[in-house]
């Protein structure tokens, strides 16, 4: 510890740059992982609201909600924990506006299980009201605007808002099943539904033409989401192993650069027990530095970045991406440990003569 | 009783055709406060014998014998603790670590070794002269300061052998005499046999015995 710290302390312009180099290793990793995950939880975070056990969609989907509509379901007989849904893609536009407002609809029941969690406002009571998710507008929605939804004459006013109900990275505009017709059917009574979710598995209901599926393979078959998690889950996969292995070699050359001054404390009879510690505390001390900053920083980012930005932290990823650099930064010097201990005295002394 | 003795001690490096005689069999005896200057021309095997007697390298053939103990019977860990506590190093390039204070040099033996040696640090580099840097690191010494400082470090274990590999190559004569003054009389005071090789033949008439080594063999 002594002579790790001392040494740290004596060359701080060298160490600050292995430092800045850890921390910018890490923060590219956070970041990216960032985005991709926040990516991936934008198109899923309505489904993850729902905390469901099963769903019935259409066998002709695919097991995509968007594809998949279910006629003739006797909605009465539902009980609050089998929850109608209809979905669509929509274009918005806010109180008379020109701006064209991309969103996914949900159509449902408000008094089931699905309905939002508001964190304004109340729930939907007519059909000519929407409750809505705040990144709506680039988060500038309140209660009380109104929509026109797809070019429709009928304005639908805000009377409630709610967070984190997205899907297909889309804001979701909550309203009734009527409602939902009328803007897909354009008929209010066409009684379509795109799907059926359960709350627990024994609510599952028999319905014509449909087959349950989890809500993982619903998630699974959002248009672009497995691909895109594919691409991104490869890309940092392979960003992290070339960092990890960057990173080892970097640890290892800084170590073995200083084997010159290690010779010379092995021929005064200093223990390599010693040396080993002050190489692992070392690189600990640096590798823990680095990687603080870079978690530091990460979190700056959630709060620096617009909330319209797709950006989440997801703790297991980044847990396991901090200890996987943490232990390459511990591996790289460890690894030079070996020519330490081999290291030849006469050369340690200067030579032969 | 010698301090330090070697018995028929030899160094051969590779085998068959390639083998080369580095040391030739020698035997040498060197008591406490004895200043002993090994001399010769390069690559003749005045290092490779001062490793062998500082225990660094193991010989081929022989004993060395420091106190009466073999150093070749002793573990690796037993002679980096002999190196430690019953050596002195001062080497060409310096025997300070880079990124310690000179003052940091003494606090690390006391930690490593979990003594306190009482201002003993002080009083050697009063001695030495050198007692203002105790807060530079060696890199802001002049070479003459930073052999001083570096005797007395190898001074500060209470050493039974000091081992200085050309001490005063970096220095220009008059710093070179000085030093080599500064070591023989902190060696005479405090007892301590001293081993040093040099190339500089002005210094020979310091020691109060010189050896010259030729091809690995070495003659009084």
């Amino acid at each position: 510890m002594y002579l790790a710290t001392h040494e740290l302390k004596a060359n701080k312009g060298r160490y600050g740059l292995v430092i800045l180099m850890l921390f910018l290793i890490a923060y590219l990793i956070y970041f990216l992982t960032g985005l991709a995950y926040g990516l991936a939880s934008n198109n899923r975070l309505a489904v993850d609201q729902w905390d469901a056990s099963r769903i019935s969609i259409s066998k002709y989907a695919d097991g995509n909600l968007a594809a998949s509509t279910l006629s003739g379901v006797n909605l009465k007989q539902l009980n609050s924990n089998q929850a109608p849904v209809g979905e669509m893609n929509a274009v918005a536009t806010l109180n008379g506006g020109d701006d064209n407002i991309d969103a996914t609809i949900f159509g449902i029941k408000f008094q089931s299980f699905i309905k939002p969690q508001l964190t304004k406002g109340h729930q939907v009571k007519a059909d000519e009201q929407v409750v809505v998710d705040e990144q709506f507008n680039a988060g500038k929605v309140k209660i009380g605007d109104r929509l026109k939804i797809n070019g429709s004459h009928q304005k639908y006013q805000v009377v409630g808002l709610t967070q984190s109900n997205l899907y297909g990275t889309l804001p979701v505009v909550f309203t009734t099943l009527k409602t939902y017709n009328q803007l897909k059917y354009t008929n209010a009574n066409a009684g379509n539904i795109s799907g059926i979710v359960y709350k627990h598995k024994k609510d599952v209901k028999n319905v014509e033409n449909a087959k349950i599926i989890t809500p993982k393979t619903l998630i699974e078959n959002i248009p672009g989401y497995s691909a895109q998690n594919s691409t991104f889950s490869l890309m940092i996969g392979a960003l992290f192993i070339i960092v990890l292995f960057i990173v080892a070699i970097f640890m290892y050359i800084l170590t073995v650069q200083k084997i010159s001054v290690y010779g010379i404390m092995r021929a005064q009879g200093i223990s390599s027990k010693t040396l080993v510690n002050s190489i692992v505390v070392q690189a600990l001390i640096l590798g823990v530095i680095g990687v603080g900053l870079g978690l530091i920083a990460n979190q700056l980012t959630v709060l620096i970045l617009p909330a319209a930005m797709p950006y989440a932290n997801n703790g297991m990823l980044v847990g396991g991406f901090s200890m996987g650099l943490l232990l390459m930064v511990i591996l790289g010097s460890v690894f030079s440990i070996r020519q330490i201990l081999k290291i030849d005295p006469i050369k340690a002394i200067g030579g032969a003569a | 009783m010698a301090v330090l003795e070697l018995k028929q001690v030899s160094k051969t490096f590779g085998s068959g055709n390639t083998e080369m005689t580095a040391v030739a069999p020698l035997d040498l005896a060197i008591d406490a406060g004895e200043f002993i200057i090994l001399t010769g021309p390069s690559g003749s095997g005045k290092t490779t014998l001062l490793t062998m007697m500082g225990g660094l390298l193991t010989p081929t053939s022989g004993q060395v014998l420091l106190n009466g103990q073999d150093l070749g019977q002793m573990t690796e860990k037993q002679r980096s603790r002999v190196r430690f506590d019953q050596y002195g190093f001062i080497l060409q390039s310096s025997n300070l670590i880079p990124f310690l204070t000179v003052a940091e040099q003494f606090e690390l033996v006391d930690r490593l070794s979990k003594q306190n040696h009482d201002g003993y640090a002080d009083q050697l580099l009063t001695a030495l002269g050198v007692a203002d840097e105790k807060t530079s690191l060696p890199a802001k010494l002049s070479g003459g300061q930073r052999q001083r400082v570096a005797i007395a470090r190898a001074l500060y274990n209470h050493p039974a052998v000091i081992f200085a590999d050309e001490p005063t190559a970096a220095l220009d004569s008059k710093r070179a005499f000085q030093v080599v003054q500064t070591l023989k009389s902190q060696a005479k005071e405090h007892n301590v046999a001293v081993i040093m090789v040099t190339h500089d033949d002005d210094l020979l008439a310091e020691a109060d015995r010189v050896y010259t080594v030729v091809d690995g063999k070495i003659k009084e």
